[in-house]
């Protein structure tokens, strides 16, 4: 269990916790969200361990070499496109939801391509390191900006405005029985692991991911959802919860640092979160980028010895990264996520079934 | 009996090459005559023999490349002790200073590096006898310190080599000689503890010395831009010294050392990005204080780089961001200023990039008065003028302070252009812009690689696989 | 590197846009105070004053009063009362500083609702921007300006958020509380009133509106105020005159703590349990005080004070008014059920307070 596993747990759990997640938890506040969490949580810690010990079957190879190695171009060449798509589409939504939440709350005037085109022009660059920079970036930017935002979250815990009552009365919806949604929505945020797929070549796994890493994970785990769910409640009252369209955004504007120069702390909130989720949107598109490149390569499309087929591909995620938030309203972004989110175990089912297959041809 | 052959001596000077005439001519070897003819005119090419009854020896040389005194001391004072050419040549044979005889243009090329030629009989040796002038240890102007050793190295190379020995006493230690190609032909030479370096480093950099082709490369500056594998990179991945203390830490933890013969400076490689805000100066400081300005550094280096950016984005995008009190401070002082922030920004902050640039070449005599002229200029009259808002000129003089706390001038001048392309960003996109370009500073630097080594990783201390380089030294 | 050629090339590129939303600090003004009053012309509008604060040059020291501007509207609804304002100025108005909203008291009773509404769905005004009642009017109230105001921090707002004042009879509620407490079941929004003196120099703010579902808003006295401020948010300061047996006593209590729970029987609420801690010091006396009686002087002060707690409590709860959130208690005391809260609004009205009052007096000050 190398520790870029866990920045990487980390980075979709911090990117998560203010995004579209708790926006479609609050709108089932009434509805049984408690026990979803719970199940969800126990459904996302063992599948992240399922994956990554199926991955110790496999040292040193990305996904796309295992699959091809022992299955044949049919069964691959679909389960890759589906990835590949997959991954982009998440490195999208999270894209889309930042900007839109930064258009809402920091800048009003800007226009969404503006700030898209801001985002696409740095990423763009990022698409072209190499991977272990990758993983060294993750390693900085979390040990830069986690511990200023523990230090935020813990402020937000200690406000003496903070109403525990409200906390008790959400908590009093516990018998109400789960609904998918949420469940999906709540277990999204442990998906963090499975960008092992092409990680996997740089990253050394040392031991079986065993009990301590569950009790880690699991703590982990726990901490933000209760944080993602909860203090907002504190904070806005259980009634209006379900309307509030960024529910931790106005949590964190509800905040006061009566001695520091921003006063306000949505403003830091934002800026911080920001910055993790543009490594979680580097993270995604480079194992999206890798996906396609290892199904279309194009040997036709040389240019001074460079092969261009990269070039086109990051060109496309652009391309499609422009249009589609001058087509998209925020209604529409709700439930495209919410869509994505519930054909999650899918997801975790078509990965987990194509290394059990490739570990039996294998013959590991 | 001794018989002085007393020649009549026809001395002629044809092309400043004394031809001594007469009967000795037909037995001037043909070599140095073939030499002498390579050689153009010149004023300080000599040619003689040396004749004690029947013993002739011819010896060629470069009047101005070697040592006058020594060259009588070792060869002509016992050449006319010895009893014959037998015994003069088994003395040539014992001189430490002998080296490998060479053929064609490297022959060529030692006598300009001041080997003297002598011909006994029919055999040729090479004795090396120069003369360096500019041999003389300096102290250090570049990396003052308060502590510690104040001599830095001198720009003759077998000094340099002297001073490294007997500051690094490891029986490890090798130096390594590439000759360069081109019109320098120069050598150089690289240093490494074998016991501690990284094969693969090593490996590298002399692959990268081999393919160096350029025409002349006269000093380690030069010849640290060459390495650096493409023309148009912003952050330097070796580092130039001239502290010989430094040289050993960076051998003890396994760098590999290039230098130049005739560059007082020495290039340290491979260099990661933490190297270049560590000074001499922590290893002689207690732990503490080494720590705060090591801290000090860093938050010196962060605000040169984002304060100017950050000026824009919070005049010119969100004003929301600080506290009322103080946007309302900085709207006040901006009344009156006439054109966008942006443009005052890059304004000012070129015109401390022409005070520190004019402050270099500055002679003494006027300095006192151009510094006065500097800060009455930019201080007070450009703000009586309106031309720029007073807390523009405190962020000017904030970051022109700051980006000289950073050790390595060379990483200084970096983040300097850097700060440039960071406002430009931010002008155009705002606060995201601000922190997304930070973000992809921060990946480019993350993405770079000195001669294999990534250039800014989090190196931890315990993880022994992972760490190659000590971040000290 | 060919990244950085291409991030060049792109950047030259990009210099021919315009940067969108650059808009420079001298086109934009702050507001940093928001009054609504009734219209005074037509009934069922509203007026709408925006206090703008002018930046002021350092160089300009002869200036050193405060220069603000106001403006002044009326309109159907504030969205569209404020699209007008924007064209009163030449220059963006900022509402991201807009620290103090005040709104009439007369506006109260039905409206807040939509104000709310209004002010929370906009991202641009701050959530902690501290809210208040206003008691005559609401742009008298903002254009009142006190001797000494730099323009740099308006006086309404330090009296909130114990920035500047400190008093235990000012209450500062936020923006979100207000909005928190208002549509939540159990518990009923609060607003300190701020007034201004006859001649217009000085303000004050003593005294709190609770606002309820239904019904009129209830003004509670300074004394009240007091009390509320000390019990609900452990304000230090709140002073107590005991006058018994001929012992005049002034005491200042430093800290209050109040616990509550509800005796539930049967599932059924049947009353209200209030457990009061305060301490603090003596500070008027108009005999000698011995150290041996502190015993009795407390045992007097808790006698007292839990008269007056519990006339506050009864007083608040005639008008079927919830400020301190005991519904909201009650709610958390038991599994969600779909009629939890119906049981809990009949049975309000009814319910005793116990009060019990523990008053720890530390000492008699410097003189005994």
């Amino acid at each position: 269990m190398s520790r870029y596993i866990y920045y990487f747990i980390l980075v979709t759990l911090v990117t998560n916790l203010i995004a579209s997640v708790p926006r479609i938890l609050m709108r089932d506040s009434d509805d049984g969200v408690i026990q979803s969490m719970i199940l969800a949580m126990f459904f996302g810690v063992s599948l992240t361990i399922i994956v990554i010990n199926l991955f110790r079957y496999f040292p040193n190879m990305t996904l796309p070499e295992i699959l091809k190695k022992s299955t044949s171009k049919w069964f691959y060449f679909p389960v890759l496109l589906y990835f590949a798509c997959s991954w982009y589409a998440a490195g999208l939504i999270t894209l889309t939801t930042y900007v839109l939440m930064f258009n809402t709350f920091l800048s009003f005037e800007t226009s969404m391509i503006f700030t898209t085109l801001a985002f696409l022009l740095i990423i763009s660059f990022g698409l072209l390191i190499k991977a272990k920079s990758v993983l060294y970036m993750t390693e900085v930017v979390l040990i830069m900006f986690l511990p200023v935002i523990l230090f935020l979250i813990i402020k937000i815990y200690t406000d003496p405005k903070l109403d525990w009552d409200f906390v008790k009365v959400a908590m009093t919806y516990i018998n109400v029985f789960p609904s998918y949604k949420t469940f999906s929505a709540s277990s999204y945020i442990f998906i963090g692991a499975v960008n092992i797929v092409i990680f996997n070549k740089y990253i050394k796994i040392k031991k079986k991911a065993g009990i301590k890493q569950i009790a880690i994970i699991s703590l982990m785990g726990i901490f933000t959802l209760f944080t993602t769910y909860f203090i907002p409640i504190g904070f806005n009252g259980f009634e209006q919860i379900e309307n509030l369209t960024f529910p931790w955004i106005t949590t964190s504007d509800s905040v006061r640092m009566k001695y520091s120069i921003i006063e306000r702390v949505t403003f830091i909130f934002v800026i911080l979160f920001t910055g993790v989720a543009f490594i979680s949107l580097l993270i995604h598109w480079y194992v999206s980028l890798k996906l396609f490149e290892s199904i279309f390569h194009f040997k036709k499309l040389q240019w001074k010895n460079k092969n261009l087929s990269s070039y086109l591909i990051i060109l496309l995620f652009n391309l499609i990264a422009v249009f589609l938030p001058r087509q998209i309203n925020e209604f529409e972004l709700l439930k495209v996520s919410k869509l994505f989110y519930n054909l999650l175990p899918i997801f975790y089912g078509v990965l987990i079934v194509s290394l059990l297959i490739a570990k039996r041809r294998l013959k590991l | 009996m001794l018989t002085v052959n007393l020649i009549v001596f026809k001395i002629y000077f044809s092309g400043g090459v004394y031809y001594l005439d007469g009967m000795v001519n037909s037995n001037f070897p043909p070599l140095m005559i073939e030499l002498s003819e390579k050689f153009p005119p010149s004023n300080d090419v000599c040619f003689k023999p040396l004749q004690i009854e029947d013993n002739t020896v011819f010896i060629f040389y470069l009047k101005s490349a070697i040592d006058g005194a020594k060259l009588h001391d070792m060869l002509i004072k016992p050449f006319f002790e010895m009893k014959s050419n037998q015994s003069f040549t088994f003395y040539i044979e014992s001189l430490p200073n002998l080296t490998n005889m060479q053929y064609g243009e490297e022959l060529l090329i030692e006598i300009t590096k001041g080997y003297v030629l002598l011909a006994i009989n029919d055999a040729f040796y090479l004795i090396d006898i120069k003369l360096v002038n500019s041999m003389a240890l300096q102290q250090t102007i570049i990396e003052p310190t308060v502590y510690g050793p104040q001599t830095a190295l001198s720009e003759d190379i077998e000094k340099n080599l002297n001073i490294i020995r007997h500051r690094y006493h490891e029986p490890t230690l090798k130096f390594d000689t590439h000759a360069l190609k081109g019109k320098s032909h120069k050598s150089v030479i690289i240093m490494y503890d074998e016991k501690t370096v990284k094969q693969s480093v090593l490996q590298n950099i002399i692959e990268k010395i081999e393919n160096l082709d350029s025409p002349l490369i006269q000093s380690t500056g030069e010849l640290q831009l060459h390495l650096n594998g493409s023309k148009f990179s912003l952050f330097p991945i070796t580092i130039l010294t001239e502290r010989p203390d430094r040289i050993s830490y960076n051998l003890a933890a396994g760098k590999v050392i290039i230098m130049l013969n005739g560059s007082p400076q020495a290039i340290i490689a491979p260099v990661v990005f933490f190297d270049f805000m560590v000074s001499m100066e922590d290893n002689y400081h207690t732990f503490w204080i080494t720590t705060f300005t090591l801290i000090l550094r860093y938050i010196g280096l962060f605000i040169c780089f984002v304060l100017p950016a950050m000026y824009v984005a919070i005049t010119s995008f969100t004003p929301d961001i600080p506290r009322t009190e103080l946007a309302l401070t900085v709207a006040g002082s901006r009344v009156g200023v006439p054109y966008p922030s942006f443009i005052e920004v890059i304004f000012m902050l070129i015109f401390m990039e022409f005070l520190t640039e004019a402050s270099i070449r500055l002679p003494k005599a006027i300095s006192a008065t151009a510094t006065t002229v500097g800060g009455l200029i930019l201080g007070t009259a450009i703000t009586e003028a309106t031309l720029a808002s007073n807390i523009m000129i405190i962020i000017v003089s904030a970051v022109a302070i700051t980006s000289f706390v950073i050790p390595i001038s060379e990483m200084s001048f970096s983040i300097r252009i850097c700060r440039y392309l960071l406002v430009i960003y931010t002008t155009l996109f705002g606060m995201i812009g601000l922190i997304l370009g930070s973000l992809g500073l921060l990946m480019y630097l993350v993405n770079k690689r000195s001669f294999g080594v990534p250039y800014l990783k989090m190196y931890w201390q315990g993880d022994r696989k992972e760490i190659e380089v000590r971040s000290k030294g | 590197m060919a990244y950085f050629k291409y991030l060049i090339m792109l950047l030259v590129v990009l210099s021919f846009l315009t940067g969108c939303g650059f808009k420079d600090i001298d086109n934009r003004v702050f507001v940093t105070g928001i009054g609504i009053d009734p219209s005074e012309k037509d009934d069922g509008k509203y007026k709408i004053t925006l206090k703008l604060a002018i930046p002021v040059s350092i160089k300009e020291k002869s200036n050193t009063s405060s220069s603000y501007q106001f403006l002044v509207h009326e309109g159907d609804n504030i969205g569209e009362i404020m699209q007008i304002l924007e064209t009163h100025t030449d220059k963006v108005l900022e509402l991201g500083h807009a620290k103090v909203i005040l709104i009439n008291e007369s506006l109260l009773k039905d409206n807040l609702k939509d104000f709310m509404d209004y002010l929370f769905r906009r991202g641009d005004i701050q959530s902690i921007a501290y809210i208040g009642a206003a008691k005559e009017s609401a742009e008298d109230i903002l254009r009142t300006l006190p001797q000494g105001e730099s323009v740099v921090a308006s006086p309404l707002t330090k009296f909130f958020g114990n920035t500047g004042n400190d008093s235990p009879y000012v209450v500062s509620v936020y923006l979100y509380e207000i909005r928190r407490d208002f549509h939540s079941k159990g518990i009923d929004a609060i607003l300190p009133i701020v007034e201004a003196n006859k001649a217009g120099t000085q303000l004050i703010v003593n005294k709190l509106i609770i606002v309820g579902d239904k019904g009129n808003p209830l003004e509670l006295t300074s004394s009240y105020t007091q009390a509320f401020n000390a019990l609900r948010n452990s304000a230090a300061g709140y002073t107590y005159k005991l006058d018994t047996d001929g012992l005049k006593l002034i005491l200042t209590m430093t800290s209050t703590k109040m616990k509550y729970t509800i005796i539930k029987d049967n599932g059924q609420p049947v009353s209200i349990k209030i457990d009061v801690k305060m301490s603090g010091v003596i500070d008027q006396s108009n005999k000698t005080l011995l150290i041996d009686n502190i015993d009795e002087y407390n045992k007097l002060a808790a006698k007292e004070i839990k008269k007056e707690f519990k006339e506050m409590f009864t007083f608040i709860q005639e008008k079927d008014l919830d400020p301190f959130g005991f519904g909201l208690r009650y709610r958390t005391m038991q599994l969600h059920q779909k009629d939890t809260f119906k049981k809990w609004n009949n049975a309000y009205r009814e319910l005793p307070f116990d009060v019990t009052v523990h008053v720890n007096l530390r000492n008699t000050g410097t003189i005994d």
